[in-house]
């Protein structure tokens, strides 16, 4: 069996915006080939753990190391070069662009960037085989010449998801992406999130239940800025304490 | 309905007969109008790669159209009274080389882009507008007090600047040498928006945030821009300067910035050529509306209300299909 490898590891994070406190000590490590799924009521502070993860926020107190490096100094441009994407809560992406035009840029913006700068926006053969390789992953072959804007919502997410894709992460971040999206929708991104785990260490912040059981290997559970609770979803379903705190009855 | 590529073909092709129309009457007048709508063109251009492609309004991009003015002005000012400037290092005679000048031109314009746009790509949206816009007045204001170089009054430089063994000041020559100025921009600025760097640009246009999250660095992209948008317009200037033979303030003040951005707005902006056919309507308007009454900016703003209001996608958007 694979060594287990920590991939992203956060040590007493502490941050505060004035009085308040939006994190408290936040202690968490996301290992490789493992979900590990962060929820928690509305302004429990998830978001801003995810944007201190990916550098647009700085903790006040902590460690955060990314694949044996501590990574709390970096911007969050050399963070996205380090391998650590994200996804954002409501879909980012370029909506004049096409599909393919969209993950043509991500797949840009990992090759030297002087070198290619003033060169034609068209991909090689070996990134066109890769840009098609992400949309048939994606199921979104068939939509590759669409702009972006026109897609539905659930594409929207999908071509979102591809982009990160398509940067060659070595972690995922994804806040919310099961927002908006309906039963079936949400069934797809199950499955396509259950593969995309196999080979890759992701932190999924969501509020849809149903998908956290169904992809998580690990939960923690965050309460105004503190993790109350952290282990395997059947610990965290029989758990009172986050039961009283966030789902409100027994599951 | 016509390709984008089409469109720019037949208004180039337009500009070079109507110019050739006049000599062909000996009416050197529209080889003139020609020449002002080529120089036009190319500086409104300029700005639309950072308004258009970039989603930066600059009202401030008359600075760089005077610097690149002023500047060679200067230079041909200095060749002609035959006294040099100090430089400390070295004195320099000024050249009355076209080449030469339009290079210094560039290359001032750029340097000060490179200061402006590092202080402002800081900011956004209205921020951005205003601190361009005071830039642009403090070169407006510094100039006026230069009399050195005329002040208020402007600077003259009575002859046009030598170009290899062309008579540049045949109407009809310095037209082409400013027609091949405007092919060699519409090349460049078309290789650009066609490129990564164009798709980054717009890229951050659109969504500044998704960009950074992709590993790009907004800033930087945009203060290339930013230069590369003041360099073109800075050689703009320097045409400009030798198709009037004078340099004044005026073309530094915040008038001559809208007017720039009304050449995007008008032609339309994200087209390559747009700002070149909002040029075309700008001259023609002042050229005949002129003539029937001096308030023809009136209608030009009705024009441009219009505009704004029902083809926002400029002139050129009624013709181009998407």
């Amino acid at each position: 069996m694979a060594k287990k490898k920590e991939i992203l590891k956060l040590s007493g994070i502490n941050k505060c915006f004035g009085n308040v406190v939006v994190a408290k000590d936040i202690s968490l490590a996301v290992i490789s080939n493992q979900l590990h799924a962060l929820i928690g009521p509305n302004g429990a502070g998830k978001t801003t753990l995810i944007k201190m993860i990916s550098g647009e926020l700085k903790p006040d107190q902590g460690a955060i190391t990314l694949l044996d490096r501590k990574v709390n100094h970096l911007s969050e441009i050399a963070r996205v070069h380090q391998g650590c994407i994200r996804s954002f809560q409501v879909s980012s992406i370029i909506g004049s662009m096409t599909v393919f035009e969209n993950i043509l840029l991500a797949v840009k913006q990992k090759r030297n960037i002087l070198k290619m700068l003033f060169k034609k926006f068209q991909c090689n053969s070996s990134e066109s085989s890769f840009v098609y390789q992400t949309l048939n992953q994606l199921s979104l072959e068939t939509m590759e010449t669409k702009v972006a804007s026109t897609l539905s919502h659930g594409d929207k997410r999908k071509l979102e998801l591809a982009m990160a894709l398509a940067m060659g992460p070595k972690i995922l971040l994804l806040d919310e992406p099961f927002a908006g999206l309906d039963q079936a929708e949400s069934s797809k991104l199950i499955e396509l999130l259950k593969s995309i785990k196999k080979n890759m260490p992701i932190l999924l912040i969501e509020h849809d239940m149903q998908a956290v059981f169904a992809l998580a290997d690990i939960i923690s559970v965050l309460n105004e800025g503190e993790i109350i609770e952290s282990g395997s979803v059947e610990k965290i379903r029989r758990s009172k304490l986050v039961q009283n705190a966030y789902l409100g009855g027994d599951l | 309905m016509l390709t984008e590529k089409k469109f720019n073909l037949i208004i180039v092709i337009g500009i070079f007969a109507f110019s050739l129309i006049g000599y062909v009457m000996n009416e050197p007048y529209f080889i003139t109008l020609a020449t002002k709508i080529v120089i036009l063109g190319i500086a409104g251009c300029a700005l639309n790669l950072i308004l258009g492609f970039g989603g930066m309004v600059s009202f401030g991009h008359a600075m760089f159209f005077g610097i690149g003015s002023y500047v060679a002005a200067i230079s041909a000012f200095h060749s002609m009274n035959g006294d040099s400037i100090d430089l400390i290092f070295f004195n320099f005679n000024g050249s009355n080389q076209m080449l030469f000048n339009w290079f210094l031109a560039v290359i001032f314009s750029m340097f000060f882009a490179l200061v402006v746009g590092s202080i402002s790509i800081r900011t956004s949206g209205v921020y951005f507008i205003m601190i361009t816009l005071a830039f642009a007045q403090m070169t407006y204001y510094f100039s006026i007090g230069w009399t050195k170089y005329g002040g208020e009054d402007g600077l003259s430089t009575y002859v046009r600047n030598d170009l290899f063994s062309i008579n540049t000041m045949l109407p009809l020559n310095f037209f082409i040498i400013c027609f091949a100025c405007l092919c060699v921009v519409g090349f460049i600025l078309n290789w650009i928006i066609n490129s990564n760097f164009g798709n980054f640009l717009k890229g951050c246009k659109e969504n500044e945030e998704k960009m950074i999250s992709l590993g790009l660095n907004p800033y930087t992209l945009k203060l290339t821009a930013f230069v590369i948008s003041g360099a073109i317009t800075g050689l703009a200037g320097a045409l400009y300067v030798d198709l009037n033979r004078f340099v004044s303030p005026t073309s530094l003040s915040w008038q001559t910035s809208g007017e720039l951005i009304v050449l995007v707005i008008l032609g339309g902006s994200a087209r390559l050529f747009g700002p070149l056919v909002g040029a075309i309507v700008f001259i023609l308007l002042e050229q005949f509306i002129g003539e029937v009454t001096e308030n023809w900016q009136f209608w030009l703003g009705l024009i441009l209300v219009l505009i704004v209001l029902y083809f926002p996608k400029g002139v050129s958007g009624l013709f181009i299909k998407d």
